[in-house]
């Protein structure tokens, strides 16, 4: 059952206001606390604390996507698509800029093959998403442990590297502006395109969207593909910060994506994205991982306080709309 | 004659934010009474309904039951059950994963006694039931709801209602609107029946005729108040209509028997649809032509394949199953806007054009304003009432929003319009408006395909094609359609029943689905034999078994989930920490260790509780839940180790007869299963397949939600225990992967992932399987990697196998 009516009536109230408020609010309000309680509350910690937002904003994005094909799809392959580019990339590139030319765009079309894979298996296996990407990525973790032995790099290649660290004119990170231009990008496709309101119908409604005649399989298909593909494009650009790649790299943006993309006022049950929320909330979730960071927070309690997070986030959003 | 009154409604009222639905009514219901409310689209009659059975409060006014005032405060559908009310609604509200007869027993919780051999006792009361109601009826009263027929179902729903015991006012919402001609006399007999027996009905329908026949008085609503109330002597269809709509009706013949005269097409239109032998979804042998210009009809009793017909000329493309030839754009309108028609977020304007917007290019540039221009037109056109085409959908009443789903097909100038009831529960004078509509449309050179249930519409078709068991009996010409030449041609075509062969083996399905998984075991586990003899050995069965003891309680846990058609993210986070909690505290401090314990299972209850009272969905939760369980492990053990209480050890490793662990699976097996047979596991079965549908009963789903998450802890925590006591320690990450695992455990044992059906045994063999697979793995000497990729594949498969059976695939 996609939709009851209390969720519409929820869903309703939502569609008047502002769908990002909260995510700029509190992405606000954390910036501040942290600021203050870090005794460095200027515009050059927020800048750097944007740059790990951005790694987050271009996988969240995509998370938004599935999500936004409705009926309760999450991608939960992400964190294992990411790890796996980061290994590729990393491996393939091998620490040379020729190599890392056509690393690149392999890593994201493996990226964008693993999407298919979680078209296929969602739309004509029937398998639903939750499960279908769970299984995708235990398969793609097998393969990474497979791989595992023979990755030997030591170093990224400096063109990516200089991509995910450095800034323009000294002030932007550029990976800021590239996720900026991703941001831009989606909204305009959801708003302008016909695929954008296709998507958006979908997830409203999938029956009365096939009904209207629009191809509802290649729909879901392009969202699952790009969705991954962001995933590929984050793992690229995340190994070149950590320069190099670890078992698990990915593993914490599983609920770091999800939690993001419904901060930002995109509807859990989808119909609805908000790319700009998305990276509104990516902002906030980054501040909330350093303040507990900065907190002296065990791993446990880090643990404990991002689940506790996700649900109150989830319950509060609702609870706020009432 | 003087009756004593039963139910009274004083100066009710009733708002739903900005639409008022009730105006001050009032009304008395007599005792042995039956009252036809007879409204239009949004006239009050289902909010009427809804405050009489306790569903909706009233803003204002006082409810009455046998003359006392009823507390408000207190009134809900179980109390109203209790006082003898009863709704038969609309939309049928049965479990499609529950026999017939378990529906009843969902229904009449206050009426089935309890205790053992309850099932007996409700099966023969069911049969006893439809054999009253429905004599000659074909209903099997063990069968799985969900393969029987939409007027079998529909029977079954009524009679369920009418054998309520303690009766005393049923109403009935549009209660023949699937059933046969037959099957509605024989439901009138039984109203009048019960009439005597003192039973008060509140008869809905659109069908004024009937209304106007079983009644004794008719109440007329419009607009949330009542405006015309009287014995039905007084009055007839026509003057009910002037009643309703509140003027004169320009051609009363309109409802007679008289056939109207039909403009003859042309047939120089071009042919937009053929088909040639059109054979699938219940449909034999269809072949037809349809050209330009022509406004078909299509008619015949409902269920007769009217609606399969209509989705084959819409998707069916190439030569699949019998050719389906189109011209042209083809637009679907559907009468079932909630679930197939309207986009509940948009605006009217976006619900409007997104046919059109089908034109453009995948990835281009829309024309925004173009379409804007387009939905003023036809917003205009088609005087929709509404603040303007920006308004959400969801706003309008149910004619207006059925207006923009017609407007939908007409913005986009599509050359075939294929209409699917599409004036189902709307009211009068928008039926009369989108007549003229098609007709307009036809003589503009559109082709029309309009299918309806009320036969009297289909007048004013160039021909009419009744359906009957999937083939077309007969085809009405110009001139000689009418609603009595319709009506008799519904029942042509009787000897055509067998060709169809619908009715399954029921009984062979549920054979089979224990069959798989358990093929499955045996053969790994002969393999695995093979490969290593000494597996074969009772020591060598006992040690495999113990190894699947955790996956087994997990999987059954995940089962209790999944049997709402949620899944647990976190069943084997949960698991870990029990375990964690059993090898550290639980050995010091054992009160504090079971305190925490029962904490936690407290906690699962919550999860439940969240979930449904704030909507927010089971994979959130838990995923985030997960997180929390794994957090507090790590912070009481940051590494494996710890030591279980040596009791435990004990209690776990008893050497009796059969091995001990086979026991303890089948135990857990055994409970699992008697509990799903039990009254409240049959309800929960029922929550998990059709969760309205048990509350209207009168069930709480929020006791369902917390229950089912209680019991799967419960799982969880004995597994988790006997994980601890046979690992003789903990590690919060030995169980990370459990969550793929038990949903495969689950799907491989014969459960479906949304529905409610479950399989208490299945789950059980399933777990052992993929637990067996990992030792076989071991044995073939694989990367252990690779146990994690053949599980996953495993489930993969048996799901596709399972659509592969089904025909989907």
């Amino acid at each position: 059952m996609r939709f009851n009516s209390k969720s519409v009536a929820l869903n309703l109230r939502v569609v008047k206001g502002i769908p990002w408020i909260w995510a700029a609010v509190g992405a606000f309000l954390m910036w501040v606390a942290l600021g203050l309680f870090a005794h460095n509350l200027n515009l050059e910690s927020l800048i750097a604390t944007s740059t790990n937002a951005s790694f987050l904003a271009i996988v969240a994005l995509g998370q938004m996507l599935v999500i936004t094909t409705g009926g309760g799809a999450i991608d939960l392959s992400i964190p294992n698509v990411i790890t796996l580019s980061a290994f590729l990339s990393a491996g393939i590139a091998s620490g040379s800029d020729l190599k890392a030319l056509y690393a690149v765009p392999v890593v994201l079309l493996i990226g964008a093959f693993v999407g298919l894979v979680n078209a296929l298996t969602v739309l004509f296996l029937r398998i639903p998403p939750i499960i279908a990407t769970l299984g995708t990525g235990y398969i793609i973790t097998t393969a990474i442990l497979i791989y595992n032995p023979y990755f030997t790099t030591a170093y990224v290649a400096p063109v990516l590297l200089h991509i995910a660290r450095d800034r323009l004119l000294g002030v932007v990170p550029l990976v800021v502006l590239i996720t900026i231009a991703i941001v831009i990008l989606l909204s305009l496709m959801l708003t302008w395109t016909r695929y954008g309101k296709c998507l958006i119908a979908v997830g409203q409604n999938l029956d009365a969207a096939r009904l209207t005649g629009m191809p509802v399989n290649l729909i879901q298909g392009i969202a699952y593909v790009l969705c991954s593909t962001l995933a590929a494009f984050g793992g690229i650009m995340i190994s070149a910060q950590v320069n190099g790649a670890f078992l698990g790299l990915g593993d914490q943006y599983l609920l770091q994506t999800v939690g993001s993309v419904v901060v930002g006022g995109t509807l859990i049950f989808g119909g609805r994205a908000v790319p700009l929320g998305t990276l509104l909330g990516s902002l906030f979730l980054v501040l909330l991982v350093t303040a507990m960071q900065v907190a002296g927070l065990k791993i446990g309690g880090q643990f404990i306080a991002e689940g506790l997070f996700i649900i109150l986030v989830l319950f509060r959003l609702l609870a706020v709309l009432c | 004659m003087e009756r004593e009154s039963l139910f009274g409604l004083n100066s009710v009222a009733k708002c739903y934010g900005a639409t008022t639905a009730l105006r001050e009514v009032s009304l008395t219901v007599d005792r042995g009474e039956v009252i036809g409310l007879i409204g239009a689209n949004g006239a009050g009659k289902s909010t009427l309904t809804r405050v009489i059975s306790g569903v909706s409060l009233p803003d204002s006014g006082e409810l009455f039951h046998d003359g006392h005032l009823i507390d408000l405060a207190v009134y809900s559908p179980a109390v109203a059950s209790r006082l003898g009310i009863r709704v038969v609604y609309q939309d049928l509200s049965l479990c499609t994963n529950l026999s017939v007869f378990e529906n009843f027993c969902v229904e009449q919780h206050f009426a089935v006694a309890k205790g053992f051999g309850w099932r007996k006792r409700a099966l023969a009361d069911t049969k006893r039931a439809l054999d009253d109601l429905f004599p000659g009826h074909d209903i099997d009263p063990r069968a799985q709801l969900s393969k029987l027929s939409i007027s079998q179902r529909q029977m079954v729903e009524i009679c369920r209602a009418i054998t309520m015991k303690d009766l005393r006012l049923l109403i009935l919402d549009e209660p023949t609107s699937s059933l046969a001609a037959s099957q509605a006399a024989q439901l009138m007999t039984h109203i009048a029946t019960l009439k005597k027996r003192g039973v008060s009905i509140l008869f809905i329908s659109h069908r004024l005729g009937e209304g106007i026949g079983i009644a004794d008085r008719i109440v007329v609503m419009q607009d949330g108040a009542m405006v015309w109330e009287g014995p039905n002597v007084s009055v007839d269809q026509t003057s009910l209509v002037e009643k309703m709509i509140g003027k004169r009706l320009s051609s009363p013949e309109r409802f007679g028997t008289a056939s109207v005269q039909n403009k003859p097409v042309g047939n120089g239109g071009r042919v937009r649809i053929r088909t040639n032998r059109l054979s699938c979804d219940g449909l034999v042998d269809v072949n037809v032509e349809f050209r330009s210009g022509e406004l078909v009809g299509i008619a015949g009793l409902d269920g007769n394949g009217q609606r399969e017909f209509l989705k084959a000329l819409f998707f069916t493309r190439g030569t699949t199953k019998g050719a389906v030839e189109k011209a042209g754009r083809l637009a679907y309108v559907t009468g079932d806007r909630k679930k197939e028609g309207v986009f509940p977020m948009w605006s009217i304007s976006d619900n409007m054009s997104i046919v059109e917007i089908n034109k453009a290019p995948l990835f281009g540039r829309l024309d925004l304003g173009g379409l804007a221009a387009k939905v003023r037109e036809w917003y205009t056109n088609l005087s929709i009432k509404a603040e303007g085409p920006r308004t959400a959908i969801l706003s309008l009443s149910g004619g207006n929003q059925q207006k923009v789903i017609v407007a939908r097909a007409l913005l986009a100038d599509a050359d075939v319009i294929i209409l699917d009831d599409p004036t189902k529960g709307v009211d009068v004078g928008t039926k009369e408006q989108m007549h003229q509509l098609f007709k307009k449309a036809a003589e503009n050179g559109k082709l029309l395909i309009w299918y309806s249930t009320e036969d009297e519409e289909l007048v004013c078709c160039s021909r009419v094609l009744v359906f009957r068991y999937g083939q077309v009996v007969e085809e009405l010409k110009n001139g000689v359609i009418s609603k009595d030449r319709i009506i008799e041609a519904s029942f042509h075509g009787e000897h055509l029943a067998d060709r169809t062969g619908r009715q399954g083996n029921k009984t062979k399905r549920r054979a089979n689905e224990i069959l798989i998984p358990l093929g499955a075991m045996l053969a790994v586990f002969f393999l695995s034999g093979a490969l290593q003899p000494a597996v074969l050995s009772e020591f060598g069965i006992d040690l495999l078994v113990k190894a699947s003891i955790p996956l087994v309680f997990a999987a059954l846990a995940q089962m209790y989930i999944i049997g709402l058609s949620h899944i647990d993210l976190g069943v084997g986070a949960y698991m870990g920490l029990v375990s964690v909690l059993c090898a550290t505290i639980l050995r010091q401090h054992l009160g504090l260790g079971l305190g925490l314990i029962v904490v936690t299972i407290v906690g699962y209850g919550l999860i439940g509780a969240l979930i449904y009272l704030r909507n927010i969905p089971s994979v959130i939760v838990t995923m985030g839940m997960s997180f929390v369980w794994v957090g507090i492990g790590y912070t009481l053990q940051p590494g494996p180790g710890g030591q279980p209480p040596d009791w435990l050890v004990k209690i776990f490793n008893l050497h009796l007869i059969v091995p001990e662990s086979v026991l303890i699976i089948l135990a857990a097996g055994l409970l699992s299963f008697l509990f799903c047979r039990s009254r409240y596991g049959t309800v929960l079965r029922g929550f998990g397949n059709n969760p309205v549908a048990v509350e209207r009963s009168g069930w709480s789903i929020l006791k369902a939600y917390v229950s089912a998450y209680v019991v799967a802890s419960l799982f969880s925590v004995i597994g988790g225990v006997a994980m601890t006591a046979s690992a003789a320690g903990s590690d919060i990450n030995a169980t990370a992967s459990y969550t793929l695992l038990t949903v495969a455990a689950v799907v491989i044992g014969g459960s479906e992932l949304i529905g409610g059906v479950v399989s208490s045994f299945g789950t059980v063999i399933g777990a052992i399987t993929l637990s067996l697979i990992g030792a076989l793995v071991g044995f073939l000497r694989l990367n252990s990697s690779y146990v994690t990729a053949v599980q996953g594949g495993l489930l993969i498969a048996i799901l596709a196998f399972r659509l592969l059976r089904k025909g989907e695939l």
